[in-house]
């Protein structure tokens, strides 16, 4: 199914294509660099906060300094957590949650509802009432601590946009060094991107009252990530022992 | 945003003026920007070696300006693929009359917008609202704006020059917020979230700008911190983007570059809270999104400037950088360079898009030329080199004083007993420093400086006197 | 080169400069067919008037270097970047590609005061003063942004035993003087000084010292109207003054 083109494109770039068909006028003092061939590769950042070695750690660092809460498991999520986020959606209004069509957000989901919690998958009308969704990530980025939403896996969106709290849980296999990583993927075969694809770095936040920073503007106000790893958790960072 | 821009009309000088004599907004702004500085120089410093980054990233946009139409072709290929309408809108009024269009088609009385200067640019709002439908802005900055009829004041904070106290009794006085509202950050933006979050809900259209285009997916690039870009895309059934035809990259390598430098450049964040990526319209099997997508391709001035003495002004990625450093915008504010884009790219910007507006061209004017924006651009686009240009395009339509001035100026300075004659008629008439009050220069300078003399010998004559 | 701000405004910087440049070993020569450098009419977008007054000084400069001078000295940050990097793009822009390539070449010789003094501080004698002096430095636009003359002014001010530099906020923001910009945007310019006159205010340093006339006019002519006048001195000065009574040797 193609969608339908309103307006001539010839003619559009037609004025761009004539004026770039006599060369670019360069900037004669501050002289921009060599055009790059368009077989050398662009660029990418190096990050100073991240530790190659140990990618947990610089993740769990990274989410915590985006105001989001990262919590390292091994296995599976542990009751003791699951039961902390309940008691603290208790202090806000409701106790019913949303998840997403993850089979790591459905299984968070289950035992949630074995607490007697409200438990649906969510869509818009079951979302905006939530207290808490539940989601996966088709990726972790260790260098920004962020998670990369994918609307395909996940059948949506909003249940990790219109609740309060966001709960994402994420396996270790998927935790990536950096956006490039993830990002310079796309397009690549059998990488087309979904409908959204939504890098989430920390919760919603507004500066707009004075350059204050204020958390849970339109998104949630809390994000919990839980990374799950197959061994033991990863040793704190000052352990010598570590990777 | 509703509020009226003041280019037409006015006059820089005392636009300028006014802003300076407001003291709560020069404070306000003061601490903005300095805030905005310090995160994005701690911001880059966790980078290695961050100007090679900004080098690259100025090369990057080279190659995309320099393919531009192709990479257009390209990205509109996809998108149309993917299902996606595609409109051409070379005037802002091509690109008006669609989405009011679309928005007619629809039915649809109930806007929502995310962030958007391309939209501003073409007072897209004014033209819904007489096609009867409710524009609402969801950025919180700029909703504070559109309740208050105002022009935005900075590119990343649109309201920075209201703090709490009038943030709040805006609140009461626009949308019926009870006095006993807190004045506290939190209170203000939970109150916001909530009247929002049922804007989102209703809203039949979604309007965005895109930060970036990807040609090679076909996909926008929307980031936010607030969520209201993401909410804007996944609720209402119709998404309709205003791009800015010199948005794109052809790649995700290219496109990670710029989004990597985007967020460290505006607020010194590794990644702001989302970056949102939309191909497409909803896939089967999900629950929201919209079902409709309509990207809007904006020249409205732009091509002019390819290949040009201006062609890399396109290379901006509206980060606000350069407001954040600039020594003039510190005092004076957004509202005070008259349209949309304030600070050194609104200085370059104003006088090449609202080419309508003869004042337009004073803004190349607003600048002591210190150099602190360009040292700031993440994608080094050498804006004192345009500024200069636009001041010699201005001079070439120059009213005859000044010309007559600064001919006479060069035609004794060009020849050493000539200047020697006029300066030594400024030695010994230091009488003229008196006089200087009455004449427009030297009132200008007077008002609030005392006036330099001239010493009693100059340097050659001491020199010839034997030093 | 003199610039012409120091040549009518403020001779006694030219005078420092030469002493000091003298005691540095130099043998220092002036050609009084140099006029200015041309910026003014540059920065407000007069290309064609600017590059007439600028033929003129590149003459000069030109002259003395063909006759043997290795260098062309700048006691002005702004004049020694419209000299460096400018003047090519000023010809170019008025189509006189010859011009250009002799700016080019007087430009690879030509050196701000203090990025030339600071090659050379070896050969300086040593400079002191009585007293201790805190010194607040303003760092001029042009010279720090685009030539780049970041450490030389504070490394000089710190050779001076009994000097010190001061720590202040906002020292390489703009003063807000910019040529014209003083005088068509007056209010904005005045609020300029005054952010800096209220940042010095903060840490009352005995003087204000840097490498461009027009700056250290701009606030000292705001803050004598302000009735809470600055010492100001041009780096030069201060150099000069620090100088032993024999230090220069005339050649």
């Amino acid at each position: 199914m193609t969608g339908t083109e309103h307006g001539d494109r010839l003619r559009f770039l037609a004025p761009a294509r004539t004026l770039l068909s006599d060369g670019i006028h360069p900037n004669p003092v501050h002289v921009p660099p060599p055009t790059p061939l368009p077989s050398d590769p662009v660029p990418e950042a190096r990050y100073l906060n991240l530790d190659p070695g140990d990618l947990v750690t610089s993740f769990a660092d990274a989410v915590a300094h985006a105001e989001g809460v990262c919590h390292v498991v091994q296995d599976e999520v542990p009751d003791g957590l699951l039961d902390r986020i309940v008691a603290e959606l208790g202090e806000r209004d409701g106790t019913s949650v949303v998840v997403s069509d993850e089979p790591e957000a459905r299984a968070v989901g289950d035992r949630l509802a074995t607490r007697g919690l409200a438990v649906e998958p969510a869509t818009p009308a079951t979302a905006a009432g939530a207290a808490l969704g539940v989601t996966s990530a088709t990726a972790a980025i260790a260098a920004t601590g962020s998670v990369v939403l994918d609307s395909r896996r996940a059948g949506g969106r909003v249940a990790s946009l219109l609740p309060s709290v966001h709960l994402c849980v994420v396996p270790v296999d998927r935790l990536f060094a950096t956006p490039a990583d993830v990002l310079r993927r796309l397009g690549s075969p059998g990488e087309a991107p979904p409908p959204s694809l939504v890098v989430v770095t920390g919760p919603s936040r507004t500066g707009d009252i004075e350059q204050l920073l204020t958390l849970g503007a339109h998104g949630p106000t809390a994000l919990h990530v839980v990374l799950v790893t197959d061994g033991p958790s990863a040793p704190p960072r000052s352990d010598p022992a570590a990777g | 945003m509703s509020g009226h821009h003041q280019l037409s009309g006015t006059s820089l000088r005392n636009r300028t003026a006014e802003a300076v004599a407001d003291e709560r907004l020069r404070t306000n702004v003061a601490r903005a920007v300095d805030r905005f500085a310090t995160h994005r120089r701690e911001g880059l410093a966790e980078l290695e070696d961050p100007d090679a980054l900004r080098r690259a990233a100025r090369a990057v946009k080279q190659l995309v300006l320099a393919d531009l139409p192709g990479l257009l072709e390209r990205f509109a290929d996809e998108v149309l693929a993917r299902g996606g309408h595609v409109c051409w809108a070379p005037t802002a009024e091509d690109a008006r009359s669609y989405v009011v269009d679309v928005v007619r088609r629809h039915g649809a009385s109930r806007v929502a917008k995310s962030k958007s200067m391309a939209t501003e640019e073409i007072d897209l709002n004014a033209a819904l609202e007489s096609a009867g439908a409710q524009v609402v802005e969801t950025d919180l900055g700029e909703w504070i704006i559109q309740l208050a009829d105002e022009t935005p004041s900075h590119i990343i904070a649109p309201a920075l020059h209201r703090d709490r106290h009038q943030i709040h009794d805006l609140f009461v006085d626009a949308v019926g917020a009870e006095p006993a509202l807190g004045t506290e950050p939190t209170e203000l933006v939970g109150f916001a979230r909530g009247r929002l979050r049922e804007v989102f809900l209703a809203a039949e259209v979604g309007i965005t700008g895109a930060n970036v285009a990807v040609a090679d997916t076909g996909s926008i690039v929307l980031v936010t911190n607030e969520g209201n870009g993401r909410l804007v895309t996944a609720l209402p059934p119709v998404h309709v983007v205003v791009l800015g035809m010199e948005r794109l990259a052809a790649d995700w390598a290219q496109a990670e570059l710029l989004l990597s430098l985007l967020a460290r450049s505006a607020t010194g964040q590794r990644l702001s809270s989302y970056t949102n990526i939309v191909t497409g319209t909803r896939g089967d099997g999900e629950v929201d999104g919209a079902t409709e997508l309509h990207v809007v391709i904006l020249d409205n001035g732009r091509s002019d400037l390819l290949a040009g003495e201006y062609h890399e002004m396109l290379a901006c990625i509206r980060c606000g950088a350069c407001l954040n450093v600039c020594p003039v915008y510190r005092q004076v504010g957004g509202h005070a360079y008259g349209w949309v884009y304030p600070g050194p790219m609104g200085s370059v910007l104003t006088p090449l898009l609202a080419h309508d507006q003869p004042e337009a061209a004073e803004l190349a004017g607003a600048s002591t030329l210190c150099g602190a924006c360009m040292d700031a651009c993440p994608v080094q686009i050498p804006l004192q080199d345009l500024l200069l240009s636009l001041r010699r395009r201005k001079a070439e339509a120059a009213g005859t004083t000044e010309r007559a001035a600064w001919t006479a100026w060069a035609a004794a300075w060009s020849d050493a007993r000539r200047y020697g004659a006029t300066t030594r008629l400024a030695t010994w008439g230091r009488m003229v420093a008196p006089l200087a009050g009455r004449l427009p220069v030297g009132r200008s300078w007077g008002a609030g400086r005392t006036v330099p003399r001239p010493a009693e010998r100059r340097f050659r004559d001491i020199w010839r006197e034997g030093l | 080169m003199i610039t012409c701000v120091v040549d009518v405004v403020a001779p006694e910087v030219g005078e420092a400069s030469v002493r000091v440049l003298r005691a540095a070993g130099c043998d220092v020569s002036c050609n009084l067919a140099q006029t200015c450098c041309g910026q003014p009419a540059w920065n407000a977008g007069f290309a064609r008037e600017a590059a007439r007054v600028a033929r003129a000084t590149l003459g000069a400069l030109e002259a003395e270097l063909d006759g043997g001078a290795e260098a062309v000295v700048v006691p002005a940050g702004s004049c020694a970047t419209m000299v460096r990097q400018f003047w090519p793009e000023l010809f170019d822009v008025v189509g006189d590609a010859d011009d250009a390539a002799r700016a080019r070449r007087v430009g690879a010789r030509t050196y701000e005061l203090s990025e030339f003094l600071a090659t050379r501080t070896d050969a300086l004698p040593a400079l002191r003063v009585d007293r201790p002096v805190r010194v607040a430095l303003h760092q001029s636009c042009h010279m720090l942004r685009e030539l780049r003359i970041v450490d030389q002014p504070a490394a000089l001010v710190e050779a001076v035993d009994g000097c010190a530099p001061v720590v202040w906020d906002g020292a390489d923001r703009c003063c807000g003087f910019g040529g014209t910009f003083s005088v068509k945007l007056p209010e904005a310019s005045v609020a300029m000084a005054d952010e800096k006159l209220r940042a010095l205010a903060v840490v009352e340093p005995d003087v204000v010292v840097g490498c461009d006339t027009s700056c250290l006019m701009h606030l000292q002519t705001r803050s004598d109207a302000t009735g809470a006048p600055l010492h100001v001195r041009h780096l030069a000065e201060v150099l000069a003054a620090a100088l032993p009574d024999d230090a220069e040797a005339r050649p």
